[in-house]
């Protein structure tokens, strides 16, 4: 391979603007929010991501219908497709649950339609993606940030926390939940393992918030009377938001590959409870015999993390003011045409 | 219509890549020599009596290096062995049974001492309580359950009927030192499976002298009296202390039971070992099969032919096998059969045996290069209903007395237990786990298993299911029939009951398992139609919950180990060990307790039909069915045959040949 | 500083004993260690449950019972480390021991493969930021880390195992399948260079070519029966290597790099046949790493004596392209054991394995065949897990060298007239390196905790399998075992870190 270190002057190659006359250019009487929203939207595998999380999230909660509250205390509405997760039904023509017009995935042993169990099992892997990710980023920032911005005592006492934490296998968490509170249902596992999954952000936000206290920007802030809470929030957090913004989306993605981990050890999702984790796991041997089992909860289980992935990347690039931007030339025409 | 689009990809390209219709040609013009046989879990080590060594992976692994007076063949029979010896009963009296064996003369263990019948002393020492309180090794039984077992030998063989019914001096060797007889204080009707076992007692002689090398021929005899003496003089009674000789006696037997107590720590340490090489000691090696270990690691053992395997005492070895190896998986617990396959496929196994399920049943006959069978395990499916407390008392964090639905012998409680029975679709349930694994394109007419007392396999078990022909039939009508019978049964008592009227709630235990899961959901669908709300719950601590008076409904397997007339006493009589659910009834109790005497094939039928009458007619469980198995193996080996019983598929191993 | 480590160190052991303690008692609560005898339809049952009662303490609760491990552990200070016994009565210290090696050998080679093309493809994504090659990297990296292991290994058995060693029986590749490939891989190649239309259609082009008529050729001479390079094609790569590093160091302008490289090159040739004579099948590790470091000393001074001013990069280009050349040399060795090694009764022509460590009927005293061996071995678990890891060091490194250079500091040696070059390698790509050393000392320190899910699919017992098996099997003493080491290790990891990260970042200061 070849590296092309040189600049060129063909009209199609990016060219590099500073970072003053493209912010003057292209933003002028924006505020932060709509140069955030345009930046992001510039980023176009980040908008397919986002596209498709949205369409897959509301297609597959209209599917399946909305389901909340225990397995004694039930509380669902049912979506438009016709069968539920309790639906057995006839196995179609071939006899062995193949795909069929009723039944578009197919269906599993016992002759449950596989769409069904698939999108409620998506259902379930996206609430445990979304609070495992939401739970660990929330703790790992706020603890990283007042760690890394306080120092002293406090950094200390929080960092030996979070070796603490580091040290507690969450296989054992997950073993403990689905031995002991296996019976109270999903939320209880992603709540407990949620709380268990932020050392690594914490760390690396604390590294970013020590490395960013010292800079002369923080110093400025400082002399100018701003709060503590004011550099935090106004001044360190913007400029480390990129690095969060990966770890996030790395923690989000992660954890979906976390619970189906688990599930392949056996003490994820638990049934009759349906995840895709628990599907692959349930159909890792049906490679030969059922393809359909196998392929589908795979495909996506790396749909999904493929389109988180791609939301955090455009993310980072919208938040990082710091963000050096590279614009084709046509762009940055059209754009200061307006 | 089958075949999915992506199979049909996969196949395009396989076409495109020009690799099918190839077979693997062989590497080389040797005849191979070695079997590689693919074990489900890792070895633990090499004494199976050893308390928790008990495992089908030892198992595996030690049977072709040891041979005794049965073993058990295919067809879930006892084989008697007459390579190694011959048993009979030699007196059968009230008070007094005795079965002798005989040693056949001339056999040798691998180091080429001969087998003797002093070598089948160890197996009672390690069996018989009594033996071991008298010659001072501990009391493994302890009458305080509060009080810790103290004894020598760590050996999982005490507290069984064996132990209730003989005594330390049960023994007897004969004076040629080729016969030895054992006394029972009863009949015994499992006699045949109590056989003591040959243990190389030189060996352990030796180890307890230090030694670390194999000795002299000399040697090994002397040693070999110096267990007799020390195995008699442990439990010798002493003379009153004012005799004359009572010191002598006092240290005499002192001294053989400082020989015993060190044969016990040799025997229940020196086995415990997973890695064999060159600086192993011999003496621990000393066997007496078709086969030596060679070698053992984290992930494999391998065993190679017993140069005196001839007159090792087993059945002549017709093959040319020279080598057996077992592979250990990494775990345990997250085993996958498919990957077992993929090795298969991929020429990395010899020999595969396990639990089948459709698509691991697929993936084995998928691979043309292997001989795949399928067959009946010893595992059976079933769901048993509460009716009570149990017998030894309420698991402690579960209310003190059941009161559900099913509870007490009222005629309300015997409906809707009948009832509840009456809906579970077992033949859609056998057709899942049994036909589709056998044939996907098969939905129906999988065997239901119908007995409680006889396997499928078992050779009686027609003749039994014969005998409640009318309780089957019941039983056996359509879904929809049985669903109609047990409504009108719950609507006797809740006469609103019906579909989308579920008053009844039922509680079912049951594991996590996925498959258990699935059960679960087929039972409660009709369930739920004929009034009854089962849960579906699975609980990861549930065999600690079996007596748990929460809990309405069981539902999992039991597993036989051995095929035993009084095998099943223990579920069905009131007090026995495995009546978690209160069950008691006089006239079962009379039924089963008959299994304990002596009984002909007929009468052991007849008895049989008798007991499965009377457990019908409370409604207390149904048998759902028997959990299938498989092997697959190198299509080139011949005589592997399925076993449902350990050593499974190398229980002959001697036949196995290219 | 000493008594800053010292007090993190006692720290660390408050926090050992705390986490040992949460362990011991989740692991005992997390399960039933009678659960199978429960299910037991032997006879004497009662007395099987009295006796494991017994071996395992059951009967004191396990607050209490997490002390009497202690005691054992705390036999260290006087000698006499006691970690216990297994449930099946081995000692735990023997698996312990046992398990390590294995786990090593496996993580370590995917997390060093992981480290180093995560890194060089994460600054080639970030210095071509928004270019096709950073988009197909970032979608390659986020598939790749999408994937679950267990579901990626039944594909990786069947495709690049049992398919591919059925496909060596013939290895004949068909021209439409070759075309295809060569297509794909042109692609690919394509989008590396890049530059302008012209040039990119140029490149695939040729590419298409070369690979086309590559594949051609190996079928052809049923080259994956008997693979070699030769010491002609070896000569071909090596220029090649040379050019290319020269061009990414120092640029090609630079005839002094450039002279060193060739040199290098013809150093490695010379050493071909030396080096079959001296590494045959009765070599061992200390020959070979003695070959090594005379290549690199050799060629250290190849770089030195070449140039007077700016010696580094020449001396690198020159070390690099010594070090590919002989690598090269090195597979063709290996490549000539091929054919040997897959004609071997415990083979059977099925070189790639899908279980275990190493072939386990392979009884070989053959350096070459033994280390191919491995190498068949660790194939599919180390693509597993380097597939996976990657993906983090790609996105982190990218991220990372994309932060840097828009620092001032790089501006400003633009503006003096620093090279593009100059600028990231001097001055980006090292600051740019400094923010991974935690994930590295995570990643290293994690190496022991083993790949719990990898190990148990390809069948490794290591660590990571053994942990799972203590799980499952309620073996608490065995867990207990695995996991003090991991604990251990990963406490002193982020030690490490911390001290890492402010001798390289002087921004960072530890306060006293």
């Amino acid at each position: 391979m070849a590296i092309n270190f040189k600049k060129k002057n063909n009209s199609e190659e990016p060219v590099e603007l500073n970072e003053a006359g493209n912010e003057a250019a292209g933003t002028r009487g924006m505020s932060q929010g709509q140069i955030i929203r345009r930046r992001f939207f510039q980023h176009k595998p980040a908008v397919a991501g986002l596209v498709f999380m949205i369409l897959f999230t509301i297609f597959v909660y209209s599917a399946s219908g909305i389901h909340l509250g225990t397995s004694d205390n039930p509380f669902s509405i049912q979506g438009w497709w016709p069968y539920t997760i309790t639906t057995v039904s006839d196995f179609s023509a071939c006899g062995s649950g193949c795909p069929s017009a009723a039944h578009p995935f197919g269906q599993d042993s016992i002759g449950r339609d596989y769409f069904a169990l698939v999108t409620r099992g998506a259902e379930i892997s996206l609430m445990v993606m979304v609070v495992i990710g939401g739970l660990g980023g929330l703790i790992g920032t706020v603890i990283g940030a007042v760690s890394g911005f306080f120092g002293g005592i406090i950094d200390a006492v929080m960092m030996r926390i979070t070796d603490f934490v580091i040290t507690i296998p969450s296989i054992l968490i997950g073993a403990v939940i689905g031995y002991r509170v296996g019976n109270l249902g999903v939320l209880p596992l992603a709540v407990f393992l949620g709380i268990f999954a932020w050392t690594g952000l914490t760390r690396l936000v604390r590294g970013e918030f020590l490395s960013l206290r010292e800079r002369e920007f923080v110093d400025a802030a400082r002399v100018a009377g701003a709060s503590n809470s004011r550099i935090i929030f106004k001044h360190i957090l913007p400029n480390s938001v990129g690095v969060i913004i990966v770890s996030v989306t790395l923690l989000l993605s992660g954890s979906i590959l976390t619970e189906t981990g688990l599930s392949y050890i056996g003490f994820g999702v638990q049934d009759p409870d349906v995840s895709l984790g628990l599907l692959i796991n349930k159909y890792q041997d049906s490679f030969n015999f059922a393809p359909w089992l196998f392929w589908w909860p795979g495909v996506i289980i790396i749909a999904i993390a493929l389109s988180i992935n791609f939301i955090g990347d455009g993310l980072r690039d919208a938040f990082d003011p710091r963000q050096r931007r590279r614009i084709k030339k046509k762009d940055f025409l059209t754009t200061s045409a307006k | 219509m089958k075949k999915s689009v992506i199979k049909g990809v996969a196949l395009v390209a396989a076409s495109v890549l020009g690799v099918t219709g190839l077979s693997l040609a062989p590497a080389s013009a040797v005849t191979r020599t070695t079997v590689v046989i693919q074990e489900t879990n890792s070895l633990t080590g090499l004494n199976t009596a050893v308390v928790g060594a008990n495992l089908v992976t030892n198992v595996d692994v030690t049977y072709p290096t040891g041979s005794g007076f049965t073993y058990w063949n295919n067809k879930a029979q006892l084989v008697r062995n007459t390579a190694f010896g011959t048993f009979k009963i030699t007196k059968n009296v009230p008070g007094d049974f005795r079965v002798t064996y005989t040693v056949k003369k001339g056999i040798k263990w691998s180091d080429g001492t001969l087998i003797t019948a002093q070598d089948l002393l160890l197996s009672h020492a390690i069996s018989s309580s009594d033996y071991s309180v008298k010659a001072g090794l501990g009391d493994p039984t302890p009458a305080d359950p509060d009080a810790d077992p103290t004894n020598k030998f760590d050996s999982a063989g005490y507290g069984g009927p064996y132990d209730d019914h003989t005594t330390a001096s049960s023994f007897d060797i004969s004076d040629d030192n080729y016969s030895l007889t054992v006394r029972y204080d009863a009949f015994q009707p499992d006699w045949q499976l109590f056989g003591p076992g040959p243990s190389p007692i030189h060996a352990l002689i030796g180890m307890a002298k230090g030694k670390k090398a194999l000795q002299s021929a000399r040697v090994n005899a002397s040693y070999k009296s110096l267990f007799e003496e020390a195995y008699y003089g442990a439990y010798e009674a002493l003379p009153p202390t004012d005799d004359e000789d009572y010191e002598a006696a006092l240290e005499a037997r002192t001294d053989a039971r400082k020989t015993m107590a060190t044969v016990a720590a040799r025997w229940s340490t020196r086995y415990n070992i997973t890695t064999v090489n060159s600086s192993t000691n011999p003496l621990v090696l000393v066997s007496n099969g078709g086969y030596m270990i060679d070698s053992c690691g984290s992930t494999s053992c391998t065993l190679k032919r017993n140069p005196l395997a001839a007159t090792s005492g087993t059945p002549k070895l017709t093959g040319n096998v020279d080598t057996l190896v077992f592979k250990f998986p990494a775990t345990g617990g997250t085993f996958s059969d498919v990957a077992a396959a993929q090795a298969l496929a991929n020429g990395e196994i010899d020999i595969y045996s396990g639990a089948a399920s459709a698509a691991v049943w697929s993936t084995l006959k998928a691979n043309t290069d292997a001989t795949t069978i399928q067959a009946s395990s010893a595992l059976y499916e079933h769901v048993d209903l509460r009716v009570g407390s149990a017998d030894a008392g309420a698991h402690p964090d579960c209310a003190a007395d059941y009161t559900g639905p099913f509870a007490g012998n009222s005629q309300k409680a015997k409906d809707l237990r009948k009832a509840f029975l009456l809906t579970i679709p077992r033949q859609d349930i056998a057709n899942t786990y049994i036909g589709k694994v056998f044939d996907p394109s098969t939905t129906a007419n999988s065997t239901v298993l119908n007995s409680h007392l006889s396997l499928t396999t078992e050779g009686d078990y027609s003749k039994v299911v014969a005998g409640i022909s009318s309780h089957v039939a019941e039983f056996s009508k359509t879904q929809d029939t049985r669903n109609a019978a047990a409504l009108a049964l719950v609507r006797k008592y809740y006469p609103s009951a019906g579909p989308g009227s579920n008053t009844i709630d039922v509680k079912l235990l049951r594991s996590t398992a996925a498959r258990r899961a699935d059960i679960n959901l087929q039972i409660q669908i009709q369930a739920a139609k004929v009034g009854f709300n089962l849960s579906n719950v699975g609980n990861g601590a549930w065999p600690n919950f079996l007596d748990c008076n929460d809990y309405d409904a069981h539902l999992f397997a039991w597993s036989r180990s051995a095929i035993s007339q009084t095998g099943s006493n223990a579920q069905y009589i009131t007090t026995g060990g495995n009546n978690s659910y209160g069950w008691s009834d006089a006239g079962v109790d009379a039924a089963f307790n008959k299994f304990e005497g002596a009984l002909s094939a007929t009468e052991l039928i007849a008895a049989k039909i008798n007991a499965e009458k009377l457990v019908a007619a409370e409604y207390w469980s149904a048998p759902l069915y028997q959990w299938p198995g498989v092997a697959s193996w190198n299509k080139s080996l011949k005589n592997v045959m399925y076993n449902p019983l350990n050593p499974n598929v190398v229980w002959n191993y001697w036949q196995f040949t290219y | 500083m000493l008594a800053y480590i010292g007090r993190r160190i006692s720290i660390a052991i408050l926090i050992l004993f705390g986490s040992t303690f949460i362990t011991y008692n989740l692991q005992a609560y997390a399960g039933d260690p009678l659960a199978e005898l429960r299910q037991s339809t032997e006879q004497n049952k009662q007395f099987l449950i009295d006796q494991l009662t017994k071996q395992l303490n059951l009967d004191v609760p396990p607050p209490a019972r997490y002390f009497m491990w202690l005691q054992g552990i705390l036999g260290v200070f006087t000698g006499n480390a006691d970690l216990g016994m297994t449930r099946n009565k081995l000692p735990v210290i023997d698996q312990v021991v046992a398990a390590i090696p294995t786990t090593v050998r496996l993580v370590t080679v995917s997390t060093v493969l992981a480290i180093v093309l995560g890194i060089t493809f994460g600054v080639l994504s970030a210095i071509r930021q928004y270019s096709r090659l950073d988009y197909s990297l970032t979608f390659v990296s986020f598939f790749l880390f999408s994937l679950p292991i267990f579901w990626v290994a039944v594909l990786l058995k069947e495709y690049m195992a049992i398919r591919f060693n059925d496909f060596l029986v013939n290895p004949v590749v068909d021209h439409i399948w070759a075309g295809g490939t060569a297509i794909v891989l042109a692609f690919v190649l394509a989008g590396f260079v890049g530059g302008s239309r012209r040039r990119v259609f140029a490149t695939f082009g040729v590419g298409f070519l070369i690979f086309f008529g590559a594949f051609e050729a190996m079928s052809a001479t049923l080259w994956l029966k008997d693979p070699s390079i030769g010491i002609i094609a070896i000569g071909v790569f090596g220029i090649g290597i040379a050019f290319g590093l020269t061009h990414v160091f120092t640029g090609l302008s630079n005839k002094k790099a450039l002279g060193a490289a060739f040199t290098s090159v013809g150093f490695s040739l010379g050493m071909y046949y030396p080096f079959q004579q001296l590494a045959k099948g009765d070599t061992n590790y200390m020959v070979f790493t003695a070959l090594a470091i005379t290549m690199l000393v050799v060629s250290y001074f190849i770089g030195y004596f070449f140039t007077k001013i700016d010696k580094g990069p020449v001396i690198r280009v020159a070390m690099l392209t010594a070090f590919f050349t002989s690598l090269l040399t090195v597979i063709d060795r290996v490549m000539q054991t091929w054919k040997p090694y897959t004609e071997l009764g415990a083979v059977a022509g099925r070189p790639i394995q899908t279980q275990g460590p190493v072939n386990i009927l392979l009884k070989s005293n053959d350096f070459w065949i033994n280390n191919l061996d491995l190498f068949t071995h660790i194939l599919l678990p180390t693509t597993a897990l380097t597939l996976i890891s990657f993906a983090g060091y790609l996105r982190f490194s990218r991220g990372s060298v994309l932060e840097v250079l828009s620092m001032d500091y790089i501006r400003t040696a633009r503006a003096k007239g620093v090279t593009e070059r100059e600028v990231i390698l001097r001055h980006a790509l090292r600051n740019a390196m400094i923010p991974l050393t935690t994930l590295i000392a995570f990643d290293i320190a994690g190496i022991l905790g083993g790949a719990l899910i990898t190990e148990s699919v390809f069948g490794w017992r290591g660590m990571g399998s053994l942990s799972i098996e203590a799980i499952q099997n309620q073996d608490l003493n065995l867990l207990m075992g695995t996991f003090s080491i991991t604990a251990f290790l990963a406490v002193m990891a982020t030690l490490a870190a911390d001290l890492i990260y402010s001798a390289l970042d002087p921004r960072i200061r530890i306060r006293k």
